[in-house]
């Protein structure tokens, strides 16, 4: 099912980025021995700001698919935040399976460091949080909601780490806990951004940048590209499947939910996968924030609501422990392309179930659990891959 | 009343240091964000109402702002049952945290437009 994939992860990519999508298309087609004349399906996701710099791009899809010569017969925009990447897969795999299409290839990335640019330093600079409602808004009552200092979305994840350890005990150490064992996974991945040692003192020790949160337990937007194809054939990949899936939205503004903030949707995409956990070789689980990871894993239902913090110190996280969580370092320490994608959740899926992860290879990795969270707890998509025996 | 209407009638209450929210008469739900139909039950017997202004916060988050001042955004459950994001301004840093008592306090942040913000209770 899976016959191609490619990245490219940069600190800061110079050119522009349809050089940079050109080159890892071309990387996933020559894995998969396909031509653009081959790929009948296009998937893309699209994001203010990471398409150097453009605030917007009409039709998305095709504009990619004018660029590097595709003439799909099937396309789709995908928009899930941090669970863009994932949903992506799932959508090409149906397209594939309901005979929409034979080959769809996916691409997903783009410039996250331009938004910040573009805000602090470009021509947006000047215009306040108000004034930038007439450009681009998020939602209906934004006017009720810019015209308030945040560090948005730092502000909300920080809130829900604030409540967690409210409600639940949860503390600044178990959460520098998971940082630090994701780090340690980072050290045997070639591919990061950040390695080295790290001590949950040293998490502790980094600077506060939104109560509680600290600096490393925040992840750092990077440029980058996956681009994989999804379809009929063989390839020289492992056949993979998908074995269970499951998604949810949570549209409303925050402030609105009827749920308490320390839930995300995946309590709600998890259960419809139809998978016992206990055989799960690999979790790749979004990771923006520390205490994302800290909620989706609740959510998952490794833990109960609340006992994350103890579960952390009790059981080993890393790759040579007994739940390996965020083989490669996760985005925390592979850094975020595109300031929201999942890319790194989903290659490392890739890489882990076809023993390509070389140093961070977990042993026997047939069934892998991915799942994106996006937006402000807004997106869940929840994908069990593995081989169909 | 139309939407434009509701966000208009909101910025007149703001001006008066009156924070406004929003009852279903229909289905009883009770909203802060402006809407001209209930987002439960699409009924559009809607009424404004005029809140106390007292709650408690929900969660809330402090950070340096550009200015190098501590800023403090937060969730705020009014006694009326409906929530807002807003900022929460204070001396008392430590007077700031989950379950604390505040109240409503207008300030003018658009040109002759006030905004609800929270402030601590002693």
């Amino acid at each position: 099912m899976l016959l191609g994939f490619s990245s490219r992860y940069e600190k800061v990519y110079q050119g522009s980025v349809l050089d940079l999508i050109a080159e890892t298309v071309k990387e996933a087609l020559d894995m998969a021995k396909l031509e653009p004349k081959d790929i009948d399906g296009i998937i893309t996701s699209w994001l203010p700001w990471i398409f150097d710099s453009t605030l917007a791009i009409g039709f998305p899809e095709n504009y990619i698919s004018e660029y590097i010569g595709i003439r799909p017969k099937f396309t789709d925009l995908v928009q899930y935040g941090g669970a863009s990447a994932v949903e992506m897969f799932y959508r090409a795999y149906k397209a594939v399976k309901s005979g929409e299409a034979d080959r769809v290839l996916c691409i997903i990335g783009g410039k996250g460091t331009l938004m910040k640019k573009q805000l602090r330093e470009g021509g947006l600079e000047r215009l306040s949080e108000v004034e930038l409602l007439n450009i681009l808004r998020n939602n209906p009552f934004d006017e009720f909601i810019r015209v308030y200092q945040d560090m948005d979305p730092i502000s909300f994840y920080a809130m829900v780490a604030a409540r967690h350890s409210k409600l639940y005990g949860t503390t600044d150490e178990q959460r520098a806990l998971l940082a630090v064992q994701q780090r340690y996974n980072a050290n045997s991945n070639e591919r990061a951004l950040f390695r080295g040692p790290l001590t949950v003192k040293d998490v502790i020790n980094s600077r506060v940048v939104s109560t509680p949160l600290h600096l490393l337990e925040i992840t750092y937007p990077i440029d980058g590209v996956l681009a994989f194809i999804v379809g009929k054939g063989i390839s020289q990949l492992r056949s993979m499947d998908v074995i269970s899936y499951g998604d949810a939205v949570w549209p409303e503004f925050f402030a609105e939910r009827d749920v308490d903030i320390v839930y995300t949707p995946t309590i709600e995409s998890a259960k419809k996968i139809d998978f016992n956990l206990n055989k799960i070789d690999a979790f790749e689980i979004y990771d923006a924030f520390t205490i994302m990871v800290l909620t989706e894993l609740e959510d998952l239902g490794l833990t109960e609501k609340g006992k994350i913090g103890k579960f952390i110190e009790e059981n080993d996280l890393t790759i040579k422990g007994n739940i390996p969580v965020n083989t490669g370092g996760g985005s925390l320490n592979m850094g975020q392309p595109a300031y929201m994608s999942g890319i790194i959740i989903l290659e490392e899926a890739f890489l882990q179930f076809n023993d390509m992860a070389k140093g961070h290879q977990v042993n026997g990795a047939d069934y892998i659990l991915v799942n994106g969270l996006g937006g402000w707890n807004t997106h869940a998509t929840t994908l069990v891959i593995g081989e169909k025996r | 009343m139309s939407l434009n209407e509701i966000i208009q009638t909101y910025y007149e209450y703001f001006n008066k240091e009156k924070l406004p929210y929003i009852k279903c008469t229909n289905c009883g739900y009770v909203f802060y964000y402006p809407r001209a139909i209930c987002p439960k039950c699409l009924s559009k017997k809607l009424s404004i109402m005029e809140s106390k202004g007292e709650g408690e916060i929900y969660s809330e988050t402090k950070f340096v702002n550009e200015k190098g001042q501590v800023t403090i955004v937060g969730l705020i459950r009014l006694e009326e049952g409906f929530m807002i994001y807003a900022n929460i301004l204070t001396n008392r840093l430590e007077d700031v945290s989950i379950n604390k008592k505040v109240k409503v306090e207008f300030k003018e942040v658009i040109k002759g437009q006030k905004f609800p913000f929270f402030t601590t209770i002693s």
